[in-house]
């Protein structure tokens, strides 16, 4: 986190101003700049810790880069403090940054940003290939058993238990088709006797 | 090809719980390994609960040379309530029971040799008697000419305790009878396209130990000792790679050592033909069926011919992957130990179910019914036994096993019923 003087930025706030007058290609256009877009970007999606984010700066590139978020659900950026994003969708966290910037560094700040790491999911029990595994936007149950190469023949398929990340305890659930996971979650597929 | 069948043996010495699934599996693949991948007589879609490998609980054996040996060392104690098999003035015991062995297997790609030795040491509580011991040895191999022709071979030695609810028993016997068996075979099968072809050359011979009587005397057990040749030869065609049809044929002969004066000779000559279906269907059966006529003919011209219907049947049904059912059926002409009847026809029925229950722990049970029609004399057992069975694999070097078994036979001659439970363990290195 870098803590700049308030003087400081308003010299900056200045010297922008007056590049931009004299550039004919302005540093800050009002047209909408080219978004890159988020492929596989959910707006259910929710920011939490360990999640790699690719933040974009229209123009600025020193700014621009990828960025993790810790332990406490804090992201650290170039030249604002420490934001909380834990929680946020990604169209929050976006909107966000171009709050916080906009607070005395930027005019106008243009930002896109996209998850490039999802927290991963944990799946074990009666799966070929129990482990962790990486997420992907609207995995459902029987994606991540097809990720871990599949049921084995003692696998219970009628229910599975999930842990919640926030939480200690297993849940049972129905095993349904469209039955959707959270990043962070552990699927323990149990194991049946008949 | 040929599956094991579960059938309940008298014998209640029955091993084949101990066997480790390895040995089961390598033995079921031993005669098909010569055979190719495209083969249309492959049959090894399913695998049953008793074929399953357990990598996590299956003993490692040991390697000496190009050989996979497994020692074991089966270790149980039982309770029977019916020792000596009589219908009244039951004998019941308590008895220990030591089933050491060891099995060697080669591990080339091409041919296979097996050899294995075992013993079955029984010790009563009350009835020392009864004390005896079995050990069976056997060798038996494969060799592999091109990938659709093999010959194998076989040879086997056992020395055998008869069980007192044999037909042949003794009731004042004060022993059991002791027989030594010897068996030799011969084989070859050659597959070209969607023909394959199988002959067998098997000799056996059975002597008979003269057994003291209570109260004294010797009871002479020579009547019963002879020999067996078989020559068997079997043509099948696969219609489809799931199923193929068969035409089998076989003929016996069975030579007794010696004509007791005033009994019939029972030296007999037998041709056995049979027609059926070997096979493995994508609804999750697998099986042998054949069924055809067979025909006794004695040396003694006096004897009626024994002919009829002749059945060799197996079928495993894959309920699901947990769940095993298992059924069996026999009709065959033997020997049956009794100097007046020349022979005897057995209908063997037996079913019987595998489930695995966890991964190491595999329950079970068995139904079966066996008849005995006996030749010449007034005499039909009806056998029925119930069986359950559980085994309980520790880890790789600790199973245990429990038993319980009933039988119960309903005879003119002996009549008998039969309450027995055994619980041991199985030692692996």
């Amino acid at each position: 986190m870098r803590l700049i003087p308030q003087s400081i930025k308003w010299m900056l706030g200045a010297a922008l101003m007056l590049i931009a007058a004299c550039q004919s290609a302005p540093m800050q256009s009002t047209a909408a700049p080219d978004v890159i877009p988020a492929a596989s970007v959910s707006q259910a999606y929710t920011l939490g810790s360990a999640d790699k984010v690719k933040v974009t700066v229209f123009g600025e590139p020193e700014l621009s880069g990828e960025y993790v978020v810790d332990g406490s659900g804090n992201i650290s950026l170039p030249l604002i403090d420490s934001l909380q994003v834990e929680g946020l969708t990604v169209p929050e966290f976006q909107k966000l940054v171009e709050q916080t910037y906009s607070q005395g560094y930027l005019r106008e700040p243009r930002i896109s940003a996209e998850v490039l790491n999802f927290r991963p999911f944990y799946i074990l029990g009666e799966v070929a290939k129990p482990g962790e595994y990486p997420y992907s936007n609207g995995l459902t149950v029987m994606n991540a058993v097809a990720t871990a190469e599949g049921f084995t023949y003692r696998a219970n398929k009628k229910f599975v238990m999930i842990k919640k990340a926030n939480s200690t305890e297993e849940i049972r659930v129905e095993l349904t088709p469209g039955l959707t996971i959270q990043p962070g979650d552990t699927i323990r597929i149990v194991e049946r006797f008949f | 090809m040929k599956f094991a069948s579960r059938l309940i043996s008298d014998a209640f010495r029955d091993i084949t719980m101990r066997l480790p699934v390895i040995i089961l599996a390598v033995s079921a693949t031993s005669t098909t390994a010569a055979v190719a991948q495209d083969s249309f007589f492959e049959r090894n879609r399913y695998t049953s609960v008793a074929e399953r490998p357990q990598p996590e609980y299956d003993p490692v054996p040991l390697r000496a040379g190009a050989f996979d040996v497994q020692p074991q060392l089966g270790l149980d104690a039982g309770y029977r309530d019916n020792l000596f098999a009589t219908e009244n003035n039951t004998e019941s015991d308590a008895f220990v029971q030591a089933a050491p062995s060891v099995t060697a297997q080669s591990t080339w790609s091409r041919h296979s040799l097996r050899g294995r030795l075992d013993a079955t040491s029984v010790a009563y509580a009350e009835n020392d008697t009864e004390n005896h011991t079995d050990v069976r040895g056997v060798v038996d191999g494969r060799l592999d000419l091109g990938s659709r022709t093999e010959v194998t071979g076989s040879l086997a030695a056992e020395s055998l305790n008869e069980p007192r609810t044999a037909a042949a028993r003794i009731a004042n016997a004060e022993e059991p009878v002791q027989y030594d068996h010897t068996r030799a075979a011969l084989g070859a099968g050659h597959e070209a396209g969607r023909i394959r072809l199988e002959a067998d050359y098997t000799y056996q011979q059975f002597d008979f130990e003269d057994v003291g009587l209570i109260g004294g005397g010797i009871q002479d057990q020579d009547f019963r000792d002879y020999d067996e040749q078989e020559l068997s030869s079997r043509v099948s065609w696969a219609v489809e790679r799931d199923w193929a049809v068969f035409l089998q044929g076989a003929y016996v002969d069975r030579s007794y050592d010696q004509v007791t004066p005033g009994a019939p000779n029972r030296d007999a000559t037998g041709v056995i033909v049979r027609t059926g279906v070997n096979f493995e269907l994508p609804n999750l059966i697998r099986g042998d069926i054949g069924l055809g006529y067979q025909s006794f003919d004695f040396e003694d011209q006096s004897i009626e011919d024994l002919d009829g219907l002749s059945i060799d049947a197996n079928a495993q049904w894959f309920v699901t992957e947990l769940t095993t059912v298992m059924a069996s059926a026999q009709r065959t002409v033997q020997d049956s130990g009794i100097i007046n009847s020349p022979g005897t026809v057995v209908t063997r029925l037996a079913a019987g179910v595998d489930h695995e229950l966890r991964r190491n722990v595999i329950i079970g049970g068995e139904l079966g019914f066996e008849n005995r029609d006996f030749e010449e004399i007034n005499r039909s057992d009806d056998l029925i036994t119930i069986a359950a069975k559980t085994q309980w694999k520790l880890n790789r070097n600790l199973w245990m096993n429990a038993r319980a078994e009933y039988l119960d036979q309903d005879s003119g001659a002996q009549p008998f019923s039969d309450a027995r439970a055994l619980v041991g363990v199985t030692i692996f290195p």
